[in-house]
C-alpha cells in the first residue's frame, strides 16, 4: 500500500460511504503525509459545501415563461391527426422525398433570382443596432424593454423596425429570441414576414432557427417554404435543426 | 412526496408542455450556479441558463429514459452548451471577467468557518484547473452529482471518472494550499 493507493481508497470511501479496509486505514494512520493531505482535502470539501448558492436573475424566468407560452401556442396549432394515404410510413417517406426534390428545384430557381429582391430596411448593412445595445446596458434590460414595448399590442412602424433590427443584429441570442417572440405577434405583417425570412438565412443560433422555422411554417406566407428549403441546403446548419425543418415540410 | 422528473418529462413529451415549468423550478438555480462556477461571469451564466431551458423545450423529444435520467440529460446539454460557447468565445476572443470583480474586497467573515478570502482563493484555484478537471469538480463537488451521473454526462466510464477526479482533487488542493490567499494571478 502506497500513499497514492491510500488516497484513492480514501476518496472512493468518501464518495460511496464505504469503510476503508484494514491495510488502507493502517497506512493513513501511520503516514503523516497522507494525514495532512486528507485534512486539506476535507477542508476543501467543507469549504465547497459551504459555498454560497447564487439566486438566478429574474430575467431567466421571464424568457423561459415567454418561450414556454409560445411553444404551447405553436404545439396546439400544429397537432393534427394523420389520415388518408399518409397513414403508411412508406407513403409518407415517398411523399417527403418527392417534396424535397421538387423543393430543391424550386429553391434553386429562387436562389438564382433572389439577389435582385430588395431586403427589408433592417437587414441592410451589418452594423449592430445602436438603439438596443447602447440605451440598455445588460441583456436582461434589453429583454425586459422588448417585452414591455409590445404589451399594449398596438405597435407603430418604428417599433417593428426596431424589433426587426434587434432580431437581425443583437449579439445576444436571448435578446434576439425575445425580439422574435415579440415579432411573432405581428407575423402577419408583410414587413415582419419578410424580416423573419431574411433572419432565417443569417441566424446562427439553432434554437432561434427552430423558432423561426416553426413561425414561418405556421404562417405559411409568401416565400416561407422556399426560404426553409434553401435553409436546409446550407451545409453549416446542424442536422437536428435540418430534421425539424424537414419534418415541418413533410407535414404540409 | 415529489414526483420523479421522468414522469414530468413523459407528460411534456405527450404534449402537456406546462410540466416543463416544474423542471425549470427544480433546476434553474443549480444550472445557473453550474454555469457561474465555470465562468464567474453572471451575464454569461444568465444567457446560457436561458438557452439551456429553451433548448430543453425545443429538443424535449430527444430525451430517452433508457439512456439516463432527466437530470443527466439536462447537465449533458449544459456541458455541450458551455463547450459551444467556449468555442465561440475563442473565435471572437472575448475577455473573461477578472475574479477581483466577483469577490470585491476580501477579509470579511462569511458563513461557516470560512472567510471571503478563503472563497476567493478557492475560486481562483478552481479557475486555474484544466477545463476538464474544473468541469469534474463542479459537477461532482459543487453540484453534488454521483460518479455514475458524472460518467453519463461526460460520456466516460465510472472508473475513468474516479481516476480523473482523484487527479482533479489533488490539483485543486495543490493550487489552493500552495499560495497564500489572494495572490493568484489569472
Amino acid at each position: 500500500m502506497n500513499c497514492e493507493e491510500a488516497m484513492q481508497a480514501f476518496l472512493n470511501a468518501r464518495e460511496t460511504g464505504a469503510a476503508l479496509n484494514k491495510a488502507e486505514a493502517q497506512h493513513i494512520e501511520k503516514c503523516e503525509v497522507c494525514r495532512r493531505e486528507i485534512a486539506e482535502i476535507v477542508h476543501l470539501f467543507a469549504e465547497i459545501s459551504n459555498d454560497e448558492v447564487l439566486p438566478p436573475p429574474p430575467s431567466i424566468r421571464q424568457v423561459f415563461e415567454t418561450a414556454l407560452a409560445n411553444e404551447i401556442a405553436i404545439s396546439q396549432k400544429t397537432i393534427a391527426p394523420r389520415r388518408g394515404i399518409f397513414r403508411s410510413r412508406f407513403t409518407t417517406m415517398a411523399a417527403a422525398c418527392v417534396l424535397l426534390i421538387v423543393g430543391i428545384g424550386i429553391g434553386h430557381l429562387v436562389t438564382r433570382t433572389r439577389d435582385n429582391r430588395p431586403y427589408p430596411e433592417a437587414f441592410n448593412g451589418n452594423k449592430p443596432d445602436s438603439i438596443a445595445s447602447t440605451l440598455y446596458q445588460s441583456s436582461s434590460d434589453r429583454i425586459e424593454t422588448i417585452n414591455r414595448s409590445v404589451e399594449n399590442n398596438t405597435p407603430d412602424d418604428s417599433l417593428l423596425v426596431t424589433l426587426t433590427r434587434i432580431l437581425a443584429n443583437d449579439k445576444n441570442s436571448n435578446v434576439r429570441m425575445a425580439a422574435l417572440y415579440a415579432l411573432a405577434k405581428y407575423a402577419d405583417s408583410p414587413y415582419v414576414h419578410e424580416c423573419l425570412i431574411a433572419s432565417l438565412a443569417r441566424e446562427t443560433e439553432p434554437v432561434i432557427q427552430v423558432l423561426l422555422i416553426n413561425l414561418l411554417m405556421e404562417k405559411k406566407g409568401d416565400g416561407a417554404i422556399d426560404a426553409i428549403q434553401n435553409f436546409i441546403k446550407n451545409e453549416g446548419i446542424r442536422k437536428e435543426v435540418k430534421m425539424v425543418a424537414q419534418t415541418k415540410l413533410r407535414s404540409l | 412526496m415529489e414526483l420523479a422528473d421522468e414522469i414530468y418529462m413523459k407528460e411534456i413529451q405527450n404534449g402537456r408542455l406546462e410540466a416543463m415549468a416544474v423542471l425549470f423550478d427544480r433546476y434553474q438555480v443549480r444550472i445557473y450556479n453550474y454555469f457561474f462556477k465555470l465562468s464567474f461571469d453572471a451575464s454569461q451564466s444568465e444567457d446560457l441558463t436561458q438557452q439551456l431551458f429553451i433548448r430543453a423545450l425545443q429538443y424535449r423529444n430527444s430525451f430517452r429514459p433508457e439512456q439516463g435520467r432527466v437530470k443527466t440529460w439536462l447537465y449533458r446539454m449544459a456541458v455541450n452548451l458551455h463547450i459551444d460557447h467556449k468555442k465561440l468565445q475563442a473565435k471572437h476572443r472575448m475577455t473573461v471577467m477578472p475574479l477581483s470583480d466577483v469577490h470585491g474586497n476580501v477579509a470579511e467573515v462569511t458563513s461557516g468557518n470560512f472567510t471571503e478570502a478563503d472563497y476567493s482563493t478557492l475560486d481562483k484555484a478552481l479557475m486555474q484547473l484544466e477545463p476538464d478537471q474544473r468541469q469534474l469538480i463542479i459537477l461532482s463537488k459543487y453540484q453534488g452529482l454521483k460518479y455514475e451521473e458524472v460518467a453519463t454526462i461526460m460520456g466516460i466510464t465510472v472508473a475513468n471518472v474516479k481516476v480523473k477526479m482523484h487527479r482533479a482533487i489533488l490539483a485543486l488542493r495543490t493550487l489552493y494550499f500552495s499560495k497564500p490567499n489572494g495572490t493568484y494571478e489569472l
